[in-house]
């Protein structure tokens, strides 16, 4: 038993099946890479874990509990963090007080000043430090992925989702989010679900990698297997557009 | 089929001429009249006129049968003071409710929207609760029309007259609301100070009906040396002057305009800011005040007193406006009873246009209303009045042929 | 645009050393300005919640002055009544939205079960709801207190204090100091508590606050119930001088909108400078200009309100903000 299990999760829009009968085992601990062309339902799959989606069948577990039941705001206080593939951060607030938002959820007793010089600490994690000041609104895409990367991290998820944090980064920093998403598992102990294109990425830093096309799962393995599995490849092959770096 | 559809024809026919021998409105033992009222929106505080009217009808119905055996009903509506409400409320009244006359309805630009309208179906638009002095001069195009308030520059040429007569150094500021209203007044005014007017009057500050306040125009007139202050605005603006004139620390000889001197607004000033916001302030007056104790004994304030307390517990008795409104209902009676034993609308008129009693319980003693073929002004006595230990009190003598 | 301001208060501050009446009308201005900024703040403060501009604002105030004035009659005391009266718009704030959005759901739902298919339109259908409130608020007021006009007592005393030459009303002192008061009591929340960052990042973006823990729905209820207390002690600051009628807020809401728009709409400071300048300019105007008599006060109003737009399209202290849909 993972710590997050999907099990035979189906969701529909319309006549269109978003999930159809998906099952997801997340272990604590691990890296974990969800894959597949677009439209594939990865970015859906992320909504439902965070109940900002409710699906039709099947079930959501974390750590044992359904989160069928949680609502969203709940959800960070069972331990899930999540970012966003278009970047969600608070644009007329400072970056510090972006991830003061992330610090809260997880601040129930704490006083204001820790909580604060917790926040702090986060930015220079993330390399932000000198940035704290700055209201968000303004500052590259690069940076604001960053923000909301330690906004997640200041709220000390147990797992942390990550929605293509490798969007609009050059070479040299995707090689650099490589080591730092090890580093938060090797570190913080976190577990994390990773979406992504950048398959280089994917199957550089993954333990495990799950792979999906219309909302289907087609192959789960190690990143070795699944690069084999010629589902997998004609699925990219069949796809329009996002061929694997790889 | 069609001859069934003849026979409803035909007693169409018969009774629509049997209804000629009355007018509309009349049937054997009822009185159909209408009028319309802001009830809701700006002037919504006037909304007490027409229910204290129709407690006088129903005091009248009850104790004397109506008015030769025919109870008077009043149907009064809605138009929000709002004169493309007044259109279709006064066209419902006529087309659909056959009402035999409107009485009382309220507002100038109301009034003016269906004279025509009114005058052309020959429907009479009498005792209308608004002092512009046309209504009273234009009766020649408007036979159907007559009008009931004294008229607004009658007033304002008393106060000019009055301040020549005490104080002919003042120098007199004017707060003015920016329409007819205000204008009738200040022209009433001017006209009663000629030809030293301009000399007499140093400042002229308009305000807007809705002005948020009255801040700036008081500041103003409080510095150009005014030591008088003419307040011709409508009740909410010279509530806020008063209150603001007391809150700059200014304090003129105050004359307001009797369409806002209520003692209920008095009271509500001198409460909110102080006695001596509003003691001393003129008037011209020619109803009776219910708050006055030294008229508590007035068989006038009486009758007042005991239909308010039975036929409409729940209005103000220091609402000027409703013994106005009873004064209003007062006339209206009277007149019909003189319009003939089966009353018509030219008899009605007719005896509306030659009124000449003092005997109206609810006015003044010494108002008199008169009027003939042509003179349509209603009320043309005026006394001044001062305030004074939280009421009115009348000082001087009458003034007439206010208009 | 802080040195423009800057030079307007100096400009002000030497006006009023030089001339009596200046100084006068200028603090007049400001106490008017005060309440079109009080309100106006509360305008703001739905808008950033909810993105909806609540045309009831003026009359939850007018209602709220009201059940404060029936407080006072039922024998409590001034302040008892005033801080009552504040608890009480509170809760009819977030009563209001609770509402509104009842409303939207169950005209979505209705439309579903006549398999009507349409789109959204959340934010209109809440603004026509707002609409509709403040036409009900309106007949309710004068149904249950009549629309006779009532006098309203003043937190302050009604006499002038005397500067120099100068007769300044303490009333219209009070009602600036309260009006910038509440400003730096909004901005030390919004900008210091848990709370009010939490207000701010729910109104930013709702779906990423959810997923940080903020409780969107709460929030914005706040953010409707502090409207209401801004928009309650504009009219228990407003009341003793223009009395209680079911009317008394209907003008007085069209210089807050022009005062918040003025501001930058999403700019709480804004709204009040907005609503302070505009007091000022058209007391000076009305005083010194001739021609700006007072049926041109609105117009003149309004037309600064285009220049300033028009040169700024997002108000004295707006920011551009692009949203996503």
């Amino acid at each position: 038993m993972g710590l997050l299990s999907m099990r035979e999760v189906r969701l529909r829009f319309g006549g269109i099946v978003a999930l159809d009968n998906v099952s997801l085992e997340v272990d604590e601990g691990r890296i974990v890479g969800l894959i597949g062309p677009n439209g594939a339902g990865k970015t859906t799959a992320f909504n439902v874990i965070t109940r900002l989606y409710r699906p039709d069948e099947g079930e959501v577990e974390f750590d044992g509990k359904s989160l069928l039941r949680t609502p969203p705001y709940r959800i960070v206080k069972h331990g899930i963090a999540r970012t966003f593939q278009n970047v969600e951060v608070f644009p007329t607030m400072t970056v510090l007080e972006n991830v003061l938002v992330g610090a809260h959820a997880s601040s129930r007793f704490e006083p204001e000043h820790r909580v604060r010089t917790r926040a702090e600490e986060t930015l220079e994690l993330v390399g932000l430090r000198a940035l704290a000041e700055r209201p968000a609104v303004g500052l590259p895409f690069g940076t604001l992925k960053r923000v909301e990367l330690a906004r997640a991290l200041a709220s000390q998820p147990r797992l942390l989702l990550l929605d293509e944090p490798a969007g609009g980064l050059n070479h040299e920093e995707v090689e650099e989010l490589g080591g730092f998403i090890r580093r938060l598992r090797d570190e913080l102990k976190l577990t994390v679900l990773l979406v992504e294109h950048h398959m280089s990425l994917v199957m550089k830093v993954s333990d495990w990698v799950h792979v999906l096309n219309f909302g289907r799962t087609i192959a789960s393995g190690t990143p070795a297997e699944v690069q084999r599995d010629p589902t997998v490849i004609e699925a990219y092959l069949g796809g329009e557009i996002d061929a694997p770096a790889a | 089929m069609l001859a069934a559809a003849l026979v409803a024809l035909a007693a169409t026919v018969t009774g629509a001429t049997a209804r000629t021998a009355a007018d509309p409105g009349i049937t054997n033992d009822s009185i159909l009249i209408g009028g319309t009222f802001p009830l809701s929106g700006s002037a919504s505080l006037y909304g007490a006129i027409p229910v204290a009217e129709k407690a006088y009808f129903d005091y009248v119905n009850d104790t004397r049968g109506g008015v030769n055996g025919r109870k008077i009903n009043f149907k009064y509506v809605d138009d929000g003071y709002d004169a493309s409400q007044t259109v279709p409320a006064i066209r419902q009244l006529v087309e659909q409710d056959k009402v035999f006359a409107i009485v009382n309805a309220l507002g100038t630009a109301p009034g003016l929207a269906v004279r025509d309208y009114l005058n052309e179906r020959k429907v009479p638009q009498v005792l209308l609760a608004t002092g512009d002095s046309f209504w009273g001069f234009q009766y020649k195009k408007y036979p159907w029309t007559i009008g009931y308030n004294p008229s607004y520059p009658g007033e304002g040429t008393i106060f000019a007259k009055h301040i020549l007569s005490k104080t002919p150094q003042a120098k007199v500021g004017v707060l003015m609301q920016n329409d007819p209203f205000g204008q009738q007044l200040l022209a009433g005014l001017r006209r009663g100070f000629a030809p030293n007017s301009k000399s007499r009057i140093v400042d002229v500050e308009p305000v807007d009906v809705t002005a948020p306040d009255v801040s700036q125009q008081l500041l103003k007139l409080k510095a150009s040396g005014a030591d008088t202050l003419i307040i011709f605005t409508t009740p909410s603006p010279s509530i806020k002057a008063f209150v603001t004139a007391a809150k700059i620390n200014w304090h003129p000889q105050i004359y307001v305009s009797y369409v806002s001197a209520s003692p209920l607004f008095m009271g509500a000033i001198a409460k909110a800011a102080g006695a001596a916001a509003v003691d001393g302030t003129i008037t011209t007056s020619y109803v009776k005040d219910a708050t006055n104790p030294g008229e508590q004994n007035d068989p006038g304030v009486k009758l007042f007193e005991q239909i308010m307390a039975k036929y409409y517990p729940k209005g103000n008795i220091a609402d000027a406006n409703l013994i106005y409104a009873m004064s209003v209902a007062w006339t209206a009676v009277n007149a019909l009873q003189r319009a003939g034993k089966t009353p018509t609308r030219q008899g009605f008129m007719n005896a509306l246009t030659s009124t000449n009693t003092a005997a109206n319980p609810f006015l003044l003693k010494g108002v008199r209303l008169q009027t003939s073929k042509t003179d349509h002004f209603f009320i043309e006595d005026l006394t001044l009045t001062k305030w004074a230990n939280g009421h009115w009190n009348a000082f001087g003598s009458f003034y007439h042929h206010a208009r | 645009m802080v040195l423009l301001l800057a030079a307007a208060c100096v400009a002000l501050v030497i006006g009023s050393l030089v001339s009596d009446q200046f100084a006068e009308q200028t603090v007049a201005g400001l106490a008017t300005g005060g309440i079109f900024g009080s309100l106006a703040l509360a305008l703001v403060l739905i808008y950033r919640a909810t993105e909806v501009i609540n045309f009831a604002q003026g009359q939850m105030a007018m209602f709220t002055t009201y059940i404060a004035w029936q407080l006072m009659q039922w024998g409590i005391g001034y302040w008892g009544a005033f801080v009552l009266t504040l608890g009480i718009a509170f809760a009819g704030g977030v009563a209001l939205l609770a509402f509104a959005l009842g409303a939207v759901f169950v005209r979505d739902w209705t439309f579903e079960r006549m398999g009507i298919k349409q789109a959204g339109g959340g934010v209109i259908a809440v603004v026509i709801v707002t609409i509709g409130m403040l036409i009900l608020l309106e007949g309710a007021a004068a149904w249950i207190w009549s629309p006779e006009i009532k006098s309203f007592p003043s937190a302050f005393p009604t006499r002038p204090i005397r500067v120099g030459g100068v007769a300044f009303s303490i009333q219209d002192l009070g009602t600036i100091g309260v009006a910038l008061g509440s400003v730096v009591v909004l901005w030390v929340f919004f900008q210091f508590t848990k709370v009010g960052l939490a207000m701010r990042a729910a109104a930013l973006r709702p779906f990423a606050a959810r997923l940080v823990g903020v409780r969107v729905n709460a929030m914005l209820a706040l953010g409707w119930g502090l409207a209401a207390v801004l928009g309650a002690i504009a009219g228990l600051m407003i009341a003793p001088t223009i009395f209680l009628q079911p009317t008394m807020m209907d003008t007085i809401l069209i210089y807050a909108f022009a005062a918040a728009v003025l501001g930058g709409i999403e700019s709480p400071a804004g709204a009040v400078v907005g609503g302070l300048a505009l007091g000022v300019v058209l007391n000076l105007l009305g005083t010194y200009v001739h021609f700006v008599t007072s049926e041109l006060r609105l117009p003149v109003a309004l037309g600064m309100l285009l220049i300033v737009l028009l040169i700024k399209p997002t108000g004295l202290f707006g920011h551009r903000v692009v949203r996503k849909v």
